[in-house]
């Protein structure tokens, strides 16, 4: 068991990266922008700088993720049926988005049920040897939760909209959300893979006063880490194919077996000569 | 960005919770030959390419994506705009799993060796360095890459060279395979996958990066590794590993 597992919390930042069939970056340069839709009932329309690019958006379905240069980006979502951006029902809000960075903007409800959209930052360095990455975000309306794995807190306290990045050994974990201070699941359990060279993000969303509170989820690639070494020498090999227990088997055998003792020697040294080289 | 740190609590209370769920494959052998620098960690990923100088130039106007104007210009009804069609959707409310690449393997053989091993799946030990089957008649997969069949990146298969039990593993005779030579790898239905011996190399440990034979993208290829070159009695382990490359044949 490695003892070194960071656990971080963070504000704000999040998002949705890829599928796994989406390629995990594009462009050098370009930054990368997942959409997920976690207002509860409400298909919607998504506007980016005035253009139509998500049509009929139903909940809880991630769109994405869109290649884009660096830029600030004005976001306007509007009810389904709607004409253009002009009336909408959330935003438009301003999304920055830096150079080779990876984002996804949520569209969800706050604390206290209203629709709000926060843009979050995917963590996608290098996962350890060994190691998966898991985010779990409050996007829910409901208040602080903790986050169960094996029925044990490891995230507390969790409120909307933050979030909490945990790097695991790679394996499954059963997670579950819990009212802070609970252990009573108010979501899952669900057996999350937490996989090598993976970004696992986890949403709590929905609204726990109209008992529609559900988890989603995204997975993006990230790099992985080859191993610190490949440990496969316990012992010296005995050399020249004579077996340990012969040499202190004495004079007699050693000298009955010379031939054959020759016509290995003249392998050896020539992959010594190749070791050497 | 405000990041806070967890209380130390925090992080035994994961370490435990998530040590119970997980399954740990193999026995390691401690007294490896060690030496390996560790360098997990490194490595770019290849989704985080260094931002170009000129990056945050914000862009004049902004049609996100070339085609993302597809619904402007020229589309009569305004009741209807149409979005790009191209960009992915998913349903987001069920617990993706992983693809894997390939199957895992359970047997390696080299004939031209008279090596015929099973496979087990290892993992990361808690130095970092892989897990090795601790005896060196069993070979062990590297279970976070790629399996036998893969259609890209490395399937790394590792044994001993020697161990207590078995003081002369076949692995110990990888140094003298020929350029050309068969192997083939069985996975976990019966299927054999065939290879052929490219390259032997002699790695010296000081000084290896093993992160071009831990590849999971690439030209797919079975990498093999033990220990070998040198014996350092200080260390009391082998200086160098020797590292096998096979092509799918």
């Amino acid at each position: 068991m490695r003892l070194r597992t960071p656990l971080t919390l963070g504000l704000g930042a999040a998002i949705l990266a890829a599928t796994a069939a989406a390629p995990a970056v594009a462009a050098p340069g370009d930054a990368m922008l997942s959409v997920l839709h976690a207002v509860p009932d409400t298909p919607v329309d998504v506007y980016v700088n005035g253009e139509l690019t998500l049509d009929d958006f139903t909940p809880g379905t991630l769109a994405g993720p869109l290649e884009l240069p660096a830029g600030t980006y004005s976001v306007a979502i509007t009810a389904a049926d709607a004409a253009d951006a002009s009336a909408p029902v959330l935003g438009p809000i301003d999304l920055p988005l830096a150079a080779s960075t990876n984002y996804t903007a949520v569209a969800h409800l706050d604390a206290a049920g209203a629709p709000t959209a926060t843009l979050f930052t995917n963590d996608t360095s290098a996962t350890a040897a060994g190691e998966g990455r898991l985010t779990v975000r409050h996007t829910a309306a409901a208040p602080a939760v903790d986050v169960l794995a094996g029925g044990t807190a490891v995230v507390s306290g969790l409120e909307n909209p933050d979030e909490a990045t945990l790097n695991l050994p790679a394996g499954t974990v059963s997670a579950a959300v819990a009212a802070a201070g609970t252990t009573d699941p108010l979501i899952g359990p669900a057996d999350v893979p937490v996989v090598d060279g993976q970004l696992t993000i986890a949403y709590a969303w929905g609204s726990a006063e109209a008992g529609n509170l559900a988890l989603a989820t995204q997975t993006i690639q990230v790099g992985h880490s080859a191993p610190g070494g490949v440990p496969t020498g316990e012992v010296r090999v005995p050399e020249d194919g004579v077996p340990a227990g012969f040499i202190a088997g004495g004079a007699a055998l050693v000298l009955a077996g010379g031939a054959l003792v020759l016509a290995r020697r003249s392998r050896t040294t020539t992959a010594s000569d190749r070791s050497a080289a | 960005m405000i990041r806070r740190t967890s209380a130390p609590s925090a992080r035994a209370l994961v370490a435990r919770a998530v040590g119970a769920s997980l399954t740990v494959a193999v026995a390691v052998a401690l007294a490896a030959c060690g030496g390996g620098a560790p360098n997990e960690g490194d490595g770019a990923p290849p989704s985080s390419p260094s931002p170009s100088p000129d990056a945050s130039a914000p862009p004049e106007t902004g049609a996100p994506a070339a085609d993302a104007d597809s619904g402007g210009a020229g589309a009569p009804a305004p009741a209807a705009p149409s979005p790009p069609a191209d960009i992915p959707i998913v349903d987001a409310t069920g617990v993706v799993a992983p693809a894997a690449l390939g199957t895992p393997p359970t047997g390696v053989r080299l004939d031209d060796l008279d090596l015929d091993m099973p496979v087990l799946p290892v993992g990361i030990a808690a130095d970092g360095q892989t897990e090795v089957p601790g005896d060196a008649n069993d070979a062990g997969w590297y279970r976070f890459g790629p399996g036998a069949g893969s259609d890209r990146g490395a399937t790394v298969i590792l044994a001993h060279a020697g161990t207590e039990e078995t003081p002369r593993g076949p692995f110990s005779r990888l140094k003298d395979v020929d350029l050309g030579a068969a192997v083939s790898v069985t996975d976990d239905a019966g299927v054999e996958h065939a290879y052929v011996v490219t390259d032997v190399e002699v790695l010296e440990k000081a000084t290896l990066d093993l992160t071009p034979y831990f590849v999971r993208d690439g030209d797919p290829r079975l990498v093999l590794i033990t220990c070998g070159g040198q014996w350092d009695e200080e260390a009391n382990s082998y200086r160098s590993n020797v590292v096998v490359t096979a092509v799918p044949a």
